[in-house]
């Protein structure tokens, strides 16, 4: 106290009194504090007696202030509960703020989301059913959760799955997996097989790995001839067939095909104008929902709707939905396709056809197909000259083959 | 013992006064061990005190012991 020398005229958190003293004996009083060690603080006297004092000091110098016979007025008072008293609404914001973080720490203690990444084989919603409906159902508390039993069934259940993580993150349960990478089907079994063609074709390149060469580049071959056989020979110096083994056929056999192309394309469609649209909004709060804004009549409408999930950043989803519904009254009618239009959209589709081939593996050499337009369809047609792997196994019946030779 | 503290000319601490005798903006006079303190100046305040200090705040002119009734 003897070093401050600032006037304590700002906020105080504890409960102070401005007073001012009047009539009676003023020394005495203040006599009488320092006897019983009553604090009084910034005493300054004009007309009466100004001083400023703590709730405690105030409670004990009541019976001294009758004994001086001195009168005594709160002038101010401030502190914490003054201002609370004074601003009724700081409570009640309080109330709000600590009801709002207890709800928050309370919901935080459950899964409300389930994310999935690193899907291909396996669809996002069929991986999140089965999570949802068999494992963890919306609404599980957080710590019930078994990460390595759930890992463990989801790897018993989805067998290409080669690896997977489930953790917590906030309030969503965040499921990665890497899945297998899918056996190739290799034409090389152990059984005794030919390679024959799979289709009529113009030889382009034939090796053979194993077994024996029946055709040559250049060779037209039809569907089912053998490429390469399974069967070997073996003669001795005297060209005597000693010998005649059946060995499971391998190697690459590209000849040139032709596949025809043929689409046709309607010039006239049907076209939906949704001029009418409609919405309403449905709020869900856990399970309990509210439609807001119903259309009347809305049997009539088409609709579809978005579902929205409250989320306070990345992870820390909230059980409360928004869903917008749209409803469409849609007129139809029927138009017709302009020729550009539908020659491009022609071209179009053969292009993804094209490029659907390309990424099987086939290499387009000719591309011989016209679109023409006519007057009730847009026909493209004509053959695509491509270049394709031709030879798929065909299982050879040992005895048989034996018998022949 | 009484024990004056000054500090620059807008606060003096008295430690081991006895009681306060009269308190205006003017003048504070206060009882010590043996004699009376005369705290004089202009706009004197009581910042604050306890059982054993007073703290006076204002713009301090003179502060003077008062021996049998006459200043010294």
């Amino acid at each position: 106290m003897r070093h401050s020398r600032k006037k304590d005229k700002h906020f105080s958190f504890s409960h102070q009194y401005y007073l001012t003293f009047h009539g009676g004996d003023l020394s005495r009083m203040l006599n009488l504090c320092k006897g019983h060690e009553i604090q009084l603080e910034n005493i300054r006297k004009d007309d009466c007696l100004h001083a400023k004092m703590d709730k405690n000091n105030w409670n004990k110098l009541q019976p001294y202030l009758e004994k001086c016979q001195v009168h005594a007025k709160i002038e101010a008072e401030t502190g914490f509960f003054v201002l609370l008293k004074k601003h009724k609404w700081i409570p009640i914001c309080f109330a709000i703020f600590v009801c709002f973080c207890s709800i928050l720490y309370y919901l935080s203690l459950f899964v409300w989301n389930i994310s999935i990444t690193g899907d291909s084989v396996y669809t996002k919603e069929e991986v999140m059913t089965y999570i949802s409906e068999n494992m963890v159902p919306i609404g599980t508390k957080k710590k019930e959760l078994d990460f390595d039993q759930m890992e463990k069934n989801l790897r018993e259940h989805y067998d290409q799955i080669a690896w997977i993580s489930c953790k917590c993150e906030g309030t969503a349960l965040k499921v990665d997996f890497v899945e297998t990478i899918p056996k190739k089907v290799s034409q090389s079994s152990n059984q005794p097989c030919n390679l024959v063609a799979s289709k009529d074709a113009l030889i382009t390149d034939i090796l053979a790995q194993n077994g024996q060469k029946l055709a040559s580049v250049g060779d037209e071959v039809k569907k089912g001839d053998i490429l390469i056989t399974g069967v070997v020979n073996i003669y001795n110096e005297y060209e005597e067939l000693i010998e005649t083994n059946c060995v499971p056929a391998s190697g690459f056999v590209y000849g040139q095909t032709k596949i025809k192309y043929y689409k046709e394309i309607p010039m006239e469609y049907v076209a939906k104008d949704s001029k009418d649209q409609k919405k309403s909004y449905t709020l869900q709060i856990g399970s309990n929902k509210w439609n807001l804004l119903k259309p009347k009549h809305s049997s009539k409408y088409s609709q579809y709707a978005q579902t929205y999930q409250c989320k306070i950043g990345n992870c820390y989803y909230l059980p409360v939905y928004f869903t917008i519904h749209h409803y469409q009254s849609p007129k139809v009618t029927t138009k017709r396709y302009e020729d550009e239009e539908i020659k491009k959209k022609q071209q179009n589709i053969l292009d993804l056809y094209i490029e659907n081939l390309q990424k099987k593996g086939v290499e387009i050499l000719e591309n011989n197909v016209t679109i023409d337009v006519k007057e009730s369809a847009c026909i493209a047609s004509g053959n695509l000259v491509v270049r394709e792997n031709i030879a798929v196994p065909k299982a050879i019946d040992v005895i048989e083959e034996k018998e022949e030779k | 013992m009484t024990q004056i503290h000054f500090y620059n000319q807008s606060s003096v601490v008295v430690d081991g006064y006895k009681s306060i005798i009269s308190f205006n903006k003017q003048q504070v006079l206060l009882q010590c061990k043996k004699h009376r303190l005369e705290i004089n100046g202009t706009g004197l305040n009581i910042h604050s005190f306890n059982g054993m200090e007073i703290t006076i705040q204002g713009r301090i002119l003179s502060v003077a012991w008062q021996i049998g009734g006459q200043e010294s």
